[in-house]
């Protein structure tokens, strides 16, 4: 084993297994084994500087991760949340108006948490991806299209409802909620100033962000929808098409370059939808 | 010295060099990358593994919950009913038989939503070798998802089995990290390992 290789000596082109040294004797060794059938020095042992996953040192990956634990965290402030509503409805409060309030009351507890969180988030999470730049023309064809595109939305989001409503008797959030006077404004801000500032900023600019440095931009529109769908946890039913909703969202981020749009778009769905259910835009 | 590393190629012959000690394998630094890989594909390998067996077995728990709705239904009524009665009320019963109808639905409606999602922790047991940043961490997303869901629907399902969620959960994000990691690395070109030039 010392000096020079000799000639006749070829070692394997194309190896099933790695040959290589072992550290201790010398002598030649399969890597794969865990010690080396010479002398017994572990070889995995020392392998294992070489199988470290590089994961540490990659951004990309460490930003995901720390995407993927705010995700869970805010999951687990919706399930919280969850479990407080259904004491309001199942406690004897008596009115539906005090219903209305505790329920106002606790949302709005609970999306000032969410922003909290957001946040939090965007000192934590670096966001390394960023979107071409879309020139004036674009930006403008983005903002026409998409205004139209959202207009279809709603209307699949209002008739998926109604087939719902047909089925199961089922009862939105925005039919249930009051309009009166004091608790207007609470409740604006909750349906649709939180949702379209705070929700875009986490999942159409650091979720799909984060995602687009690691996958395509298709499939980091549908995971981010899928993630938006599935955040939405009081209203279970509803997931299907708020994924649809998030998918057009997210495209709207990425022919648009920016997140004024889908902030935009999110805005004007969630206000459609409450405007149709509070009688103040026509019914379809 | 023992580990003679110039019978491998390496035309440097100092040993401190080479990094990782005595592992210069012979087909150069390309194979170490290939160990490298294959700890990843065998990481791969154990996400495929856990992702159709979440799917096999939820599609079968599913399935089998799903027939047994109505049953559980009445059961929670009759419940329900007995307590009034002990109230010394009663239930009117054409208003029982449709909340019954309706909360029997929306059971079944759900419940075909997990069955659903079921079915793509199977699709997605097949295909993550295929794609495999995609699907660990769609898989991962939709995990903690849908346990969020039934947390809600059933506050007491939350502990239940809550040890063998984390450690699916922590071998989903090794998934991911591992999938990201294997993804970069066949994107790469062949490179040295960083052994010593000539």
């Amino acid at each position: 084993m010392n000096g020079e290789p000799s000639g006749e000596r070829e070692l394997p082109q194309q190896q099933e297994i790695a040959l290589g040294t072992c550290w201790r004797c010398g002598k030649e060794v399969d890597l794969g084994r865990a010690q080396c059938p010479y002398c017994t020095a572990g070889l995995l042992r020392e392998a294992r500087p070489a199988l470290a996953k590089p994961t540490a040192r990659d951004p990309d990956a460490a930003a995901l991760t720390r995407m993927l634990v705010v995700f869970g965290g805010l999951l687990a402030v919706s399930l919280i949340c969850g479990f407080a509503a259904q004491g309001i409805v199942s406690s004897d409060l008596g009115s539906d108006d005090s219903i209305d309030r505790e329920a106002a009351g606790l949302l709005a507890v609970f999306e000032g948490i969410d922003t909290v969180f957001v946040l939090a988030a965007l000192a934590w999470v670096p966001v390394r991806f960023r979107h071409p730049r879309r020139s004036l023309g674009q930006r403008a064809g983005a903002w026409t299209g998409f205004v139209l595109v959202m207009a279809g939305l709603v209307a699949l989001n209002l008739r998926y409802h109604q087939s719902l409503r047909d089925l199961i008797d089922f009862v939105s959030l925005e039919e249930q909620i009051s309009t009166a006077g004091d608790r207007l404004a609470v409740w604006f801000l909750i349906i649709c100033v939180q949702p379209a500032i705070v929700e875009e900023l986490f999942f159409r600019y650091l979720v799909l962000g984060v995602l687009r440095s690691v996958v395509n931009v298709h499939a980091a529109v549908w995971i981010s929808a899928v993630m938006f769908g599935l955040a939405h946890l009081g209203a279970p039913l509803s997931i299907p098409i708020l994924v649809l909703l998030g998918v057009g969202l997210g495209y709207a981020r990425t022919a648009s370059g920016g997140i004024l749009l889908p902030m935009f778009l999110h805005f004007l769905h969630n206000g459609a939808i409450w405007g149709i259910h509070a009688g103040w835009v026509g019914m379809l | 010295m023992s580990g003679d590393f110039s019978s491998f190629g390496n035309p440097s012959s100092d040993p401190q060099g080479a990094a990782p000690r005595g592992l210069i394998p012979a087909g150069g630094p390309s194979s170490l990358g290939s160990l490298t890989q294959s700890a990843r594909l065998k990481q791969l390998n154990t996400a495929r593994w856990i992702l159709l067996a979440i799917g096999v077995l939820s599609v079968v728990v599913n399935v089998a919950v799903f027939f047994t709705i109505e049953s559980e239904v009445d059961t929670i009524i009759q419940r329900d009913l007995n307590a009034l009665r002990m109230r010394g009320m009663a239930a009117d019963p054409a208003e029982v038989a449709k909340f019954r109808e309706s909360t029997v639905r929306v059971a079944k409606l759900l419940q075909a939503g997990f069955i659903f999602v079921s079915g793509l922790f199977i699709v997605f047991g097949l295909t993550v070798k295929k794609y495999p940043v995609p699907i660990t961490v769609t898989a991962l997303v939709l995990y903690l998802g849908v346990n969020a869901i039934t947390g809600v629907l059933d506050p007491s399902s939350v502990p239940r089995g809550i040890i063998v969620k984390i450690i699916i959960i922590v071998a989903l994000v090794a998934s991911v990290q591992s999938a990201l990691a294997y993804q970069r690395e066949k994107a790469r070109p062949a490179r040295q390992a960083g052994l010593p030039a000539d």
